[in-house]
Formats: structure tokens, C-alpha cells, sequence
């Protein structure tokens, strides 16, 4: 605008004019530049920049969008798509031997880090190992599977020959070094406490929280609380409001159900202690546009402190604002 | 009791009564029907009559609101199903990477693995699909171990092949041989076949499959968008008495809220319900209000309110319900990213999840986005389906920008 201004102004010559012109254009185009840089970097890493030797790219990397996903993993495709999947890039590589082995590497963009974390962790084997690669990745034989922020990727590999046994993981830290975005938790993920969380049992719920529509998604874990193994959830709701509405939907259901809902002292006008069908007892409050819960319990002050402490965490990484 | 003379006068008189109530409660029947009045309305809480039909050949009596659990990852929305009577359950090896069957199979281990019904399916499909490489028989064997090692149980009721793609595939000798050796071993009681191919294939594959003689259970996808073709080739099948499991039962997704008395969604279930053919249906359920929803509809007949419903869904959504065939990217000389602006409005419309709709479509560079369709005074995009493109383009930019 104020450019505008200033040419239309005439304090500036005819010449100077020429070149503030050009500069815009050049700004504009390199902009331009960038971002198609950004979209192809995927494809890219097959392309271009992902040489392992001794292995060939089998043809051109393929891409499925959600209107075709389930051509690719059928049914499973609609579980990518509940989280946010954009697109899957993928490509094949095959040894220079001519021998039967295959590596398959599959790159699913689900827009944001917190979608990628909640596929990971939906799809992680506890029972399998860890590697050091991307924000967190778990391998089994002939399997690695891994998270960077909005990335998930999964490889799986048929390989026989002993020297190349290596591949398959040489081929994850490629993949993970070159694709953008940063090696960084969640955000979301710092509600949690850490003290007494069991690891790996965290997860990000689509589609309801215990079961429940109204407590659509949110974080989820579970601690060893005195000697009990209890779970808790940070619901994140599209406004205050909402968060007040899913309490009181919360409340309603319990009490069709026929379980008394009883206030929890010092939680906020919006808690309350009750039992959760199939949980045991539960005790629930309302921050900001955040409900949050802890589940079943066998007595409901085993709770509270990992409630408060949770609630703590929360204004901590919200920020003071948060109205109660 | 001193019985009254009928007179003349007496017999008018109680005629005249008689056709005014019966007229009446016709009356009311119809206007409630047509004002979808019905039913109760959905949340509220009452008990459900299960209905139950025989899966065909196999014999087994399944519920006809059967569970597709695919998505769900709380089991305390199975206990709740299992305490409405639901008694089969759909997973399969690739769900969720294995962890769908597990939590299945913690659940029913709780409740009785023997009260219930267990389908699960294999992939034949080796991964790479580029090459169309089969899973051989030893490793078909060894997912079905590791399948019925996550269900914590020795067999499954319904062993079906996953995803059939190639209508040859049923006949297959490596699969024949599979499966025959899963029945033989006691760890499939019967065996079927997944397909949700479309055009021809989809009628191959039933043939294909019923030539094989073989199998017992087809699970298809069937809603109220199929083409006719297909849902003559699911008559065959069960004339031949093989069960019929009906999946992607309401295509879109799309939800109109609740101000009727049967939604879209239910209306959709029904439909497919009341096909004869259709011994039960897999709705994929991720939590206890979806749960409600389409439980509501057991025991009721599609009645002509509810065709209306569907009918007028079917209207709204028909010019904008994109049926992902892809022929339209290349109708429009702007090179617009029709696929993905549809795909931006269906996660708004679809899923109702504005934020998601309005980051994708903003993703989109500007010589890809509905921009140039604000001022396209001469359209060349077309769908083959009737989809008003250049309007749903325009909504689009206008809704996101």
C-alpha cells in the first residue's frame, strides 16, 4: 500500500520506479519458486537425492491422494484419511543384482505433526524395538517405521542377501534426514506429566475419546499411579464453549446410564467424579477449550494430583489466558 | 350379558364409527410417516430387538447391524455393542498394523470368544502392487497365525481374502489351496472373498467366485449408489447361498444433522438392509453415538418417508458428492486442482472439519486453487457424474479465502 502511494506521489523517479517494479516481480517469482520446491521435495527424495548403491528406483515413486488411498491399503485407507492424510508418496527399489529383494518405502503427509504422532502410535507394536530415527520409530525384521513432523513412514523390505541386510536402515535415516520439518514432539504432548506416564502408551485419539462423539479428539495416556495402572486425557475442543457443552454432554450420558455424577471440590464449576461404563471411576474438569479427565481408578484421590498436574501443564503451555 | 338388537339405525351408526377411526388412525399413520415422526428420536435410550439373519451357506445366525471395526480403538464401544446383541465382528491383519485385532481380541476373550462371530481377512496382495506380486501360501499361513495369536483365539468363523482386485484371483491355486488348508485345520470355519472393485470387475469377481464353487461368504461393498449390475451379481451369489455382507453401506459420509427423524446415514443402512439378499451389514463404528445411531434402525421397515429422505439426500449431494473417477482434471484448460478443492470441501461438508478443509485448500498454490474460476466467464471443466464443477469451485474460494 504504501508503495502504491509512493508511486502514485511522484517523488520518485521514472527509473526507480522501473526497479522497485522489478524487484517485486523477482520477490514474486522466487516465491513462487519456493513453493514448488516445497511440493516436489517428497518425490524428490526418490528422484533424486536417496542413492543407495547396489539399488534402483523400480520406475517412478507413485502417489495416492485420499479419493484413491484405498486402491493402495483398501479399508485401512479411511484410518489415514480420520487423521488428516494429504497425500502418500512412494516408490520401490529393487537390487542392481537382479535378485528378488525389494525395499517399498511409503511417505504419508498427514498436514500436521500431531496427525503423524497419532498414526505412529495407532500402528506402533509395543513389543518391537526402537531406532534412532526421525522423532520415533520402531523395527521389526524387514519393517521400520517412523514419524517426523508431518510425516509417517513406513518401509518394508524382502531382503535375503546377508550384505544387504543393512539397507532397509541406511535407507530409513536417508529418508528421515531429507524429509523437511523438524524432529520435535508435539506440542500437544507437554499436557501430559511425565512422572509416572507409561512409555509408549501415549496416543492421539480421532473420532471420540472413550468412546465418546462428543470428546471427539485429544491425547491420551496412561500412568502406574500408586501402585494402579490409571488413564488420562487432554480433550482438545473447538472453543470454550464447546468444552463446557462436552461436560455437560459427558454428565448426561453418565446419568442416562444410571451413574451418579457427583461435583469435584476444588476442580471448577465444570468437573465432576463419577463411574465411566467400562472404566471404572473417573473424575473430569474443563480448561479453556480443554477437557480433561483421569480414568480408571479404583479411588478417586489417586487421581487428583495427576489432574492438577496435568490442568498445571496446560496453563503453563497455553499461557496464563486461559479463562476456567 | 343381554346382547342389543341390531337394528338398522345401530348398524349405520356403528359403520359410521368404525370407517371414521379407521380413517383416522390411517390419517395420522400416514402424516407421522411423512413428517418422519415415527421414531424415537436419536439419543434417546431404549432397548434394541437384535435382528438375525443366516450368513448363507455357513449357517451362522449373525446380527444384522454387524460391527466394522477397522477405526475404533476403544473397546469399551464393543462391550456396549456386544450388551446391544451385535455378534459378528469385522477386522482384519492390516488394520491399525495388528493392533485392531488385538484390541478385539482382548475384548472378546473378556466376553466369551464363543458367543460371538470373528471375521478377519488376509492380504493376497504382496505390498507392491506395481507388479502384482502375491503373498505365497507359507506366508498367507503365517499372517493367519499371527492374526489368531492378536485375536487370542484358535479359529475365526469368517476367513475372507482381502481386497480382491483381479477376478481371477478367487480361482487362484495358491489361494484355493490356503484357504482349503485353513478350513481342513480347523482355524477358518468358513472362507470368503473382499471386493470393492467398481465397473466390471466387480460382476467378474462375483463370477469368477461362484464358478470356484468354493466360497461362502462374499463381503461387497453395497449402499444405495450401487449400479444395478452389481446388485444383480450379489443376487446370484446368494441364490446360490452364499452370505452376503454388505460394507461401505453409506457411501459420502455426509450428515445433514438431526432434524429429521431418520438421517441420511440411517436412511442409508436401511436401504441396504432391506435387500433380501443382504444377510447382515458392517458399518464401520468409531464411537457409542455412531453406535446408537444405527442400531436405531433394526427391526424397521423402509418406509416411503425415508426413501424420500434418502432421495433428497441422494439430490443434495449428487452435484457435489465427488465419486473420485478423476476424468474431470483433465476437461479444465486452467489446470485447476479440482480433485483436491473437492477434497478440501468434502472434509468441510463431509467430515465437518472446517479447519482441515480450509488448510488444504489454502495449500494450493495460486495458478492451482478456484481463483481463475471467479472470473471464468467460458467453463470447460465437466463431470461425468453431474457435478456442477465451476460452481463447487467458486463456493470453494469463497468459503476458504
Amino acid at each position: 500500500m504504501h508503495i502504491l502511494l509512493l508511486f502514485k506521489s511522484k517523488q520518485i523517479n521514472v527509473g526507480l520506479r522501473y526497479c522497485i517494479s522489478f524487484l517485486i516481480i523477482l520477490l514474486l517469482l522466487v516465491g513462487t519458486c519456493i513453493n514448488s520446491v516445497a511440493e516436489s521435495r517428497v518425490e524428490a527424495i526418490f528422484t533424486t537425492t536417496l542413492p543407495v548403491s547396489g539399488w534402483n528406483l523400480e520406475g517412478q515413486p507413485y502417489r495416492y491422494i485420499p479419493q484413491n488411498l484405498y486402491k493402495y491399503i483398501n479399508g485401512g485407507a479411511d484410518f489415514f484419511i480420520a487423521y488428516g492424510f494429504i497425500e502418500l508418496t512412494g516408490a520401490n527399489y529393487s537390487p542392481v543384482s537382479g535378485e528378488r529383494d525389494f525395499v517399498t518405502i511409503d511417505i504419508y503427509d498427514l498436514g500436521n505433526k500431531l496427525n503423524a504422532f497419532g498414526v505412529f502410535q495407532s500402528r506402533r507394536d509395543s513389543h518391537v524395538s526402537s531406532l534412532n530415527i526421525g522423532t520415533a520409530s520402531v523395527a521389526s525384521d524387514g519393517y521400520i517405521a517412523f514419524y517426523k513432523d508431518r510425516f509417517y513412514v513406513e518401509i518394508q523390505a524382502y531382503i535375503i542377501s546377508k550384505k544387504d541386510k543393512g539397507v532397509i536402515k541406511n535407507m530409513a535415516s536417508s529418508v528421515a534426514e531429507l524429509l523437511p520439518g523438524e524432529n520435535s514432539l508435539p506440542m500437544e504432548l507437554s499436557y501430559l506429566p511425565e512422572k509416572g506416564r507409561i512409555a509408549g502408551s501415549e496416543r492421539y485419539i480421532r473420532g471420540g475419546i472413550l468412546g465418546h462423539a462428543f470428546l471427539d479428539r485429544g491425547i491420551m495416556c496412561d500412568y502406574q499411579n500408586e501402585g494402579e495402572k490409571v488413564s488420562a486425557f487432554v480433550a482438545i475442543l473447538p472453543s470454550y464453549q464447546d468444552a463446557v457443552k462436552a461436560v455437560e454432554q459427558h454428565r448426561s450420558f453418565l446419568k442416562k446410564s444410571k451413574k451418579k455424577c457427583l461435583p469435584l471440590d476444588k476442580f471448577g464449576e465444570h468437573s465432576f467424579v463419577s463411574k465411566e461404563p467400562y472404566h471404572n471411576k473417573i473424575i473430569e474438569t474443563q480448561r479453556g477449550k480443554f477437557v480433561v479427565g483421569v480414568y480408571d481408578l479404583s479411588t478417586i484421590e489417586t487421581g487428583k494430583t495427576l489432574l492438577a498436574d496435568i490442568l498445571k501443564n496446560i496453563k503453563q503451555t497455553s499461557g496464563k489466558s486461559i479463562p476456567q | 350379558m343381554a346382547e342389543k338388537k341390531l337394528t338398522r339405525r345401530r348398524f349405520l351408526k356403528d359403520l359410521t364409527v368404525t370407517c371414521t377411526c379407521s380413517n383416522l388412525y390411517v390419517n395420522s399413520l400416514t402424516a407421522r410417516h411423512a413428517l418422519g415422526k415415527t421414531h424415537k428420536k436419536y439419543g434417546a435410550k431404549d432397548t434394541i430387538n437384535m435382528e438375525y439373519r443366516t450368513l448363507g451357506r455357513t449357517g451362522l445366525k449373525v446380527s444384522a447391524l454387524s460391527f466394522g471395526v477397522m477405526r475404533l480403538t476403544e473397546p469399551a464401544v464393543l462391550f456396549e455393542a456386544l450388551e446391544m446383541g451385535i455378534n459378528y465382528f469385522d477386522t482384519a491383519h492390516s488394520y491399525q498394523r495388528g493392533n485392531n485385532e488385538k484390541m478385539l481380541g482382548n475384548v472378546l476373550k473378556q466376553y466369551g470368544r464363543e458367543k460371538v462371530f470373528i471375521a478377519t481377512k488376509i492380504p493376497p496382495y504382496n505390498k507392491r502392487l506395481g507388479v502384482k506380486l502375491l503373498n505365497d501360501q507359507k506366508s498367507l499361513e503365517a499372517k493367519m497365525e499371527e492374526s489368531l495369536k492378536r485375536l487370542q483365539t484358535d479359529y475365526v468363523d469368517v476367513l475372507f481374502l482381502h481386497s480382491i482386485k483381479d477376478p481371477a484371483l478367487p480361482v487362484h491355486d495358491e489361494m484355493l489351496n490356503f484357504c482349503q488348508k485353513m478350513k481342513k485345520t480347523g482355524k477358518a470355519r468358513f472362507v470368503g472373498i473382499s471386493f470393492h472393485s467398481a465397473g466390471k470387475t466387480y460382476v467378474d469377481t462375483v463370477d469368477q467366485a461362484l464358478k470356484a464353487d468354493f466360497y461362502d461368504v462374499f463381503l461387497a461393498t453395497l449402499n444405495y449408489k450401487s449400479p444395478p449390475e452389481h446388485i444383480e451379481a450379489l443376487k446370484r451369489a446368494q441364490n446360490k447361498n452364499v452370505g452376503i455382507v454388505a460394507m461401505k453401506t453409506q457411501a459420502g459420509g455426509y450428515q445433514q444433522g438431526a432434524r429429521e427423524s431418520l438421517n441420511p446415514h440411517q436412511a442409508a443402512l436401511k436401504w441396504v438392509l432391506d435387500l433380501r439378499f443382504v444377510d447382515c451389514a458392517i458399518p464401520g463404528m468409531v464411537n457409542r453415538q455412531q453406535l446408537t445411531e444405527n442400531s436405531r434402525i433394526i427391526g424397521m421397515k423402509m418406509g416411503w418417508s425415508d426413501r424420500k429422505t434418502l432421495a433428497v439426500y441422494y439430490d443434495t449431494v449428487k452435484d457435489r458428492y465427488c465419486l473420485r473417477c478423476g476424468n474431470c482434471t483433465s476437461s479444465c484448460k486452467k489446470a485447476i486442482d479440482i480433485p483436491t478443492i473437492h477434497r478440501s470441501l468434502m472434509y468441510w461438508e463431509g467430515y465437518e472439519d472446517f479447519e482441515l478443509g480450509q488448510t488444504t485448500y489454502r495449500e494450493l498454490s495460486t495458478a492451482e486453487n478456484a481463483l481463475a474460476c471467479m472470473s471464468c466467464s467460458a467453463p470447460t471443466c465437466k463431470c461425468i457424474n453431474g457435478i456442477k464443477i465451476s460452481e463447487r469451485m467458486r463456493y470453494a474460494h469463497t468459503t476458504f479465502i
